[in-house]
């Protein structure tokens, strides 16, 4: 048989289960979006706001994933991504948890020892304890099996030394999920070490970087032998690259990936709803079906996903096909508005709009820049 | 009829024999053979029931059939028999013959129908109807006019050797023509009403949709084609797809290609629902498909691609034909945005992410 359909992908109907639970969250939000000080904002870079964090978690939608057992919900992924699109499609102020609850949880969850994952789920599901990615250095971005930031044995732990960069919100979160290279060992990818490092820790300096629209969420994130206890290693010394591997599939396939403008799109359709201008209804029907067709897309590969896959092509696919959607959005938004896009016209939707046009380069590069991704998928084609 | 899963699996081996005669169908526009094997088979009249005389199953069976014939390049008028022609005869109440249909949506200002004396007499012309040089049959929807039964909409089956054919030739290289009808007269077991929801609307949808699954079987062959070749031809001493650029192109195509056929079948959940959102969905991802992945398969193939030996052409000529039939993207895609507008910006995300969807 041909390469790359081994596994099929199947449009996903959701259970009655499913919906009820999203007539939940959808009051929700219409609750939050009647209070005054409530902002919508872009995706999982909509805000950080630990109290909202705290809300999510009271009613039950972070750490869905977890297994009860360990503290969370027990829920599917594909519960998960119900809940989270929805929070999405609304842009609620998500970031504090976001990572945690996307990837680190489940990270701790398959190779934590029953201690962390006692210490660290529990208080991840309820919206209490927040990770950043510790991942990127200067010198180590796409050529994640570059990272130079060294773990060296002493005692009964680690001595941490090297420099992370775009580490965002780590200046506002509790953990950083650190990976790291152990000392006296080669390029090899056997060789990496992943650590929870508390930011705040001895040895550790933190500086900003500001984005370009001033905002602060990027840092960069100095480690002078800084002391990790064996308890906080996550997995085994020298999984590293397998742990990071498997963490990326998660990064990649969500809502998160396609849904960081859509609040913009609804805010566009409200102010050009009396245009009869037949090009903008062309251009809005074509990013429609491309909503749809990746939606579908996507939710095919949480699916896969609750069944024990792990399809990172398809994860991939999802992730490169989502964020040039983005990107296209925001561009034939600004192609077709009839207002000048600048900041504080008093207009929520030119407001955002700002925001989006100047954040938008960001989407294909987080997360896996367009370029590798596309290298994932090859290689992945290839490989079958 | 059978799960999907096997539909695929019955008709790949059945392809596979049929595919080997060299050239079968190349220049004539119409392979005989593949039909044979297929309507023996039953598959071209899959959806139509059985107490109508067709094969029964569902949409979604005949969808995987379509996205099959798509996949193996078949010139046969698969789509026109059953989801199309089949459907409106056995709607109608109408004799389903056991060759080749062709289907046609006559239009208003181009086809007239009247009654008299010896029977129903049709005048006017067919524009690009697929099929009627080897068809048994060209149904013909002829939507309701004060001409017509109390403007009912009229189902007419037209025999292929009453018909003055002037012969075009599709972007696929396959049979087209112009259908002349002067004064053809029918006889009254060859005419009947159908119900208003068989109208004009509903016949562009299902023939969106089949040709969308179509599009999709031929994407992923071509998907197929290009992902092989990047591995066996080389060129500076390392295969194609070693390069970064070809690599990246490939990753493309391939995410295009099985995108859309995963949307085709998203499609057909929703067909029972929404015909027009579902066919409009299904025919825009596939057209956007299309243009990617013609474009990138050609580049990356080089010349030969662009032979007639090469196989290649007979999938991405398909694609490109297709594109334009039962509605181009760009149509439909103003069609879901003005629907899209009407309905007001509170409703795209719960159209979007509606069950089915």
């Amino acid at each position: 048989m041909s390469a790359g359909t081994r596994v099929r992908l199947e449009p996903v109907q959701t259970t009655a289960e499913d919906e009820a639970l999203r007539a939940e969250v959808r009051g929700f939000l219409a609750d939050w979006s009647t209070q005054p000080d409530h902002r919508v904002g872009l995706g999982m870079a909509a805000g950080h706001d630990p109290q909202f964090s705290r809300r999510l978690a009271a009613r039950g939608w972070v750490g869905m994933g977890i297994p009860v057992e360990q503290g969370g919900h027990g829920l599917g992924n594909v519960q998960r991504f119900v809940v989270s699109e929805e929070l999405l499609a609304a842009g609620v102020p998500l970031s504090a948890h976001w990572i945690a609850d996307r990837q680190t949880a489940p990270a701790i969850s398959r190779y934590g020892t029953p201690e962390q994952q006692r210490r660290f789920l529990p208080a991840i599901a309820a919206g209490e304890c927040f990770f950043s990615i510790g991942m990127s250095e200067p010198d180590a971005g796409s050529d994640l099996a570059a990272v130079r930031t060294t773990a060296r044995r002493d005692g009964a732990g680690w001595r941490v030394s090297g420099t992370k960069i775009w580490t965002s919100f780590a200046h506002l979160n509790h953990y950083i999920l650190l990976l790291a290279r152990v000392h006296g060992t080669d390029r090899a990818q056997r060789s990496l070490i992943q650590l929870i490092v508390d930011p705040r820790a001895p040895g550790v300096e933190l500086r900003p970087i500001r984005l370009l629209t001033g905002e602060h969420h990027f840092n960069t994130l100095t480690l002078d032998d800084v002391f990790v206890p064996d308890e906080l290693v996550l997995g085994r010394p020298g999984d590293g690259w397998e742990q990071v591997t498997n963490e990326l599939v998660s990064e990649r396939a969500g809502p998160d990936r396609f849904l960081s403008v859509l609040p913009l799109l609804v805010m566009f359709l409200e102010h050009i709803k009396h245009s009869d201008d037949p090009r903008i209804a062309e251009d809005i029907g074509r990013l429609v079906a491309r909503y749809w067709s990746v939606r579908q897309l996507s939710l095919s590969v949480a699916r896969l996903i609750d069944e024990g896959g792990a399809p990172s092509v398809y994860a991939s696919m999802a992730k490169d096909m989502g964020s040039v959607l983005e990107q296209d959005t925001v561009a034939m938004i600004s192609r077709r508005c009839p207002a000048d896009i600048v900041n504080g016209s008093g207009s929520e939707f030119l407001d955002l709009l700002y925001e989006a046009v100047l954040m938008a380069p960001s989407f294909t590069i987080r997360g896996g820049t367009t370029e590798i991704i596309r290298s994932v998928i090859q290689r992945g084609l290839v490989q079958r | 009829m059978t799960s999907p899963g096997s539909i695929a699996a019955v008709l790949g081996g059945l392809f596979s024999h049929v595919e080997a005669l060299p050239g079968s169908a190349e220049g004539l526009g119409w392979d005989s053979a593949a039909w044979a094997a297929l309507a023996e088979l039953g598959y071209p009249l899959v959806s139509v029931p059985v107490e109508c005389g067709g094969s029964g199953g569902t949409l979604a069976d005949a969808v995987e059939v379509l996205i099959e014939t798509g996949r193996f390049g078949v010139a046969a008028p698969v789509l026109e028999t059953g989801l199309l022609g089949g459907w409106l005869l056995a709607s109608a109440g109408l004799a389903i013959p056991t060759g080749p249909l062709g289907a046609a949506l006559a239009k208003p200002t181009e086809v007239s129908m009247r009654r008299s004396a010896s029977g129903w007499v049709l005048d006017g012309r067919l524009n690009s109807c697929g099929w009627a040089t080897i068809a048994d049959r060209v149904v013909v929807l002829v939507p309701g006019s004060d001409a017509t039964a109390g403007g009912q909409n009229i189902v007419a089956s037209l025999p292929a050797d009453q018909l003055t054919l002037q012969p075009t030739t599709s972007l696929a290289g396959e049979a087209f023509s112009t259908v002349h009808l002067d004064g053809v007269v029918l006889e009254d077991a060859d005419v009947a009403p159908v119900d208003a929801d068989i109208d004009a609307e509903s016949f562009r949808c299902r023939g969106a949709l089949g040709r969308a699954a179509m599009m999709a079987g031929a994407g992923l062959r071509i998907r197929e084609m290009t992902l092989e070749y990047t591995g066996v031809r080389t060129q500076f001493g390392r295969p194609l797809r070693d390069f970064q650029a070809v690599s990246q192109s490939l990753a493309v195509l391939a995410e295009q290609a099985d995108c859309c056929v995963l949307a085709v079948r998203a499609a057909v959940a929703l067909f029972a629902t929404d015909r027009v959102r579902a066919a409009g969905l299904a025919k825009i991802t596939a057209g956007l498909a299309a243009e990617q992945i013609t474009a990138r398969a050609h580049q990356i193939h080089g010349a030969i691609g662009m032979t007639m030996e090469y196989p290649l052409q007979r999938f991405t000529r398909r694609l490109q034909a297709w594109s334009g039939e039962y509605g181009h993207e760009s149509s439909w895609s103003e069609r879901i945005g003005h629907d899209t507008l009407r309905a007001g910006p509170g409703r795209l995300w719960p159209a979007l992410s509606a069950n089915p969807c």
